[in-house]
């Protein structure tokens, strides 16, 4: 009945939904991009908020009953650090020192958008005493904290890198598939020449590029640019090969005997039925970014300190030494793993649904 | 004088790399002249690859020639890039009914993206009107312009196509096969339709077709096409009367196994036939 005016697109996302584990999957990444969207407001420390008292200290327990058993609201104990026999520090709980756990209080300050300025926070404790969910790392800094502000940059990073790598993939790819013949050609050529080179040496002789003065932002957006700067070769070479099908179909024709200009019916006729591929390929790409990102930020030329990136996060994990004491430190690369499944898991059930050829195969 | 071709060449190449030199593949169509008066209908036809497509492509600029000029309407040949008027002037229609429209635009989409180029602006509203119009006249009902092209019948979407074209006010209208995919009775009504059409609109249809029978109905005048060129142009009745190249004569043999009861050309052509049939043991009925 209301099947009438569906369009193929509708009715795709009408058995994308019906697909549990992509359902799952985009929630988790809902809760992921609200956490780094809101991360001022959810997490209890700003990024930069340290206490060497507290490094390496373990995740805080959260007791809801005191030393007699009575029950209590939530509350944390402060911590004291000695030091045991091999210079390792030991956090010991100060049973004297009792801190509530208390919501919606006034913690750091941030100010949204840049322009009003806030202290309202989820929940903290009073300033002499602290709370850190999943441990701190070697400065005695937030890691949860860290981790939700780190989302900001790791999981826009795909987004924007495959926003700006797509730009050109699908604009150069849908140049040179309808216009064939010697444009095709060159642009090809130049494609092939991104593609031959090994993509992380790439990365890193763009990257050395970049001036040594640039600030957070600007190597920000460096390292964006880098990453699209690789990633639009595949696409352009794939869509071009669609486009050039495509631009024999008859519609594409009778568009053009209308007097359609060519760009209208590039952007039109043409690459919007490369849009299942794309949705496919952007899906399955993010991975490839956030992944690079943390790479770089791995290897020290990314995402700087005091900034927090996933990447950046995990390369504190770089010792032995610290992953035996301070386990806790892995955590972001979990949050890695479970970004790039999601993404992962969602791009094959768009595969099967927008694309159903290649399931048979 | 609507239309004059003249010596009209188009060659497709191979090989078109950066360094390879090009090469001559096929002479797809190869120095054609036709003439079309306004009013009066050319039919053209032609076995398969014989260049009938490139041709109509040729006329509307799909493909630039390699030598020869397209005059419309006498005002000169617009030989390098067709002005915009001219362009809206003639309107094509294809041949497959389930390629032609693009699959992800609505009726409205697609008749709104043809009333855009006219050349007129129009209020939304008179939008709708023209839109509703030209879909009365090819036959549809207005609900058509909610909906997708794959929920419409191979019939159905080419009235679509044809309401497009009509939008644009062309004077010539190209028909490329535009019946041959579908059923008997569809083609016949579309048919029927065209014919009511060239009342309304004042139009001039160049219709390309293996279908005699079709032709014979609608056109006044009959081009047939060999291998790139016009072997052969004629009024209709002197066509089927008395063919005179040995490709039109086999063209009319084939056509006659649907038709034997009803043609008057019939005893006349298989007379010849024969005739050609003794000296080249090539030409065999199909
Ligand atoms: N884009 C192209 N590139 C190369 N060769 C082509 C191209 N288009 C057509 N040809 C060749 O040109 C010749 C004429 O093709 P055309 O499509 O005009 O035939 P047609 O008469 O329309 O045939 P049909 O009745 O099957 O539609 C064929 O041999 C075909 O292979
Ligand atoms: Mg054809």
């Amino acid at each position: 009945m209301k099947d009438y005016h569906k369009s193929e697109f509708q009715i795709a996302l009408g058995s994308f939904l019906r697909n549990r584990a992509a359902v799952v999957c985009l929630w988790v990444l809902g809760l992921l991009y609200a956490g780094a969207i809101f991360a001022d407001f959810l997490a209890p420390y700003s990024y930069q908020n340290e206490d060497r008292d507290y490094s390496y200290c373990e995740p805080t327990r959260v007791h809801v009953r005191d030393e007699e058993g009575r029950w209590q609201r939530p509350f944390v104990y402060g911590m004291t650090v000695s030091f045991d026999q091999y210079h390792k520090r030991v956090y010991q709980e100060d049973r004297a020192r009792k801190y509530p756990v208390e919501f919606f209080v006034q913690g750091d300050e941030y100010r949204p958008l840049g322009l009003l300025s806030s202290k309202l926070r989820l929940f903290g404790v009073a300033p002499e005493g602290r709370i850190h969910v999943l441990g701190a790392d070697s400065r005695g800094r937030d890691l949860f904290s860290r981790i939700l502000y780190g989302g900001r940059i790791s999981l826009s990073i795909g987004l924007l890198g495959v926003a700006i790598s797509f730009s050109i993939g699908l604009l150069v790819g849908g140049i040179a598939g309808y216009y064939g013949g010697r444009v095709d050609n060159i642009l090809m050529r130049v494609c092939e020449m991104f593609m031959m080179v090994p993509g992380f040496y790439l990365l890193l002789a763009l990257r050395s590029v970049v001036p040594a003065n640039f600030n957070s932002m600007q190597v920000y957006i460096s390292i964006v640019v880098i990453l699209s700067f690789i990633g639009w070769a595949g696409l352009a070479r794939i869509i071009r090969g669609m486009c050039l099908s495509l631009r024999e179909r008859e519609f594409v024709l009778a568009a053009k005997s209308m007097g359609v200009s060519d760009l209208g019916i590039i952007v039109k006729h043409v690459l919007p039925h490369t849009i299942s591929y794309s949705i496919i390929a952007v899906m399955l790409s993010i991975p490839g970014y956030i992944l690079a990102e943390s790479a770089l930020s791995l290897i020290g030329l990314g995402i700087q300190d005091p900034y927090a990136s996933w990447g950046n996060l995990l390369s504190e994990a770089m010792g032995i030494l610290q992953i035996q004491f301070a386990p806790w430190i892995l955590i972001p690369g979990l949050f890695i793993l479970v970004t790039v499944m999601c993404f992962n898991v969602i791009g094959d059930c768009l595969r099967d649904v927008l694309d159903p050829k290649i399931k048979k195969l | 004088m609507l239309l004059r071709i003249q010596n009209l060449k188009k060659y497709f190449y191979k090989g078109s790399g950066l360094f390879t030199a090009s090469r001559v593949h096929v002479k797809a169509v190869d120095g054609v002249s036709l003439d079309v008066h306004a009013g009066q209908h050319v039919g053209l036809v032609g076995e398969s690859g014989s260049g009938k497509s490139t041709l109509a492509r040729l006329i509307v600029r799909l493909y630039e020639p390699e030598e020869g000029t397209v005059i419309w309407d006498g005002r000169g040949g617009f030989c390098k890039k067709r002005s915009h008027d001219a362009r809206r002037d003639v309107q094509m229609v294809f041949q497959d009914p389930y390629s032609s429209l693009d699959p992800r635009f609505t009726v409205r989409r697609i008749l709104l993206e043809a009333l855009s180029l006219c050349g007129e602006k129009i209020s939304p509203k008179e939008q709708t009107g023209r839109m509703q119009s030209v879909l009365a006249s090819v036959g549809l009902e207005e609900g058509a312009l909610g909906r997708f092209p794959h929920e419409f019948s191979g019939g159905e979407r080419q009235r679509v196509a044809i309401a497009r074209a009509l939008l644009m006010k062309p004077r010539l209208l190209i028909l490329d096969e535009a019946v041959s995919s579908l059923d008997v009775l569809v083609q016949q009504q579309i048919v029927e339709l065209l014919l009511q059409l060239q009342k309304d609109y004042s139009l001039t249809y160049l219709f390309i077709t293996h279908n005699l029978k079709i032709v014979r109905k609608l056109c006044k005048r009959i081009a047939v096409m060999y291998r790139g060129k016009i072997v052969e142009t004629a009024e209709t009745d002197e066509l089927f009367k008395n063919p005179l190249h040995p490709y039109t004569q086999r063209l009319l043999a084939a056509a006659m196994d649907y038709r034997v009861h009803e043609t008057a050309w019939i005893e006349n052509f298989t007379e010849k036939f024969q005739l050609i049939d003794k000296g080249n043991s090539h030409f065999v009925l199909e």
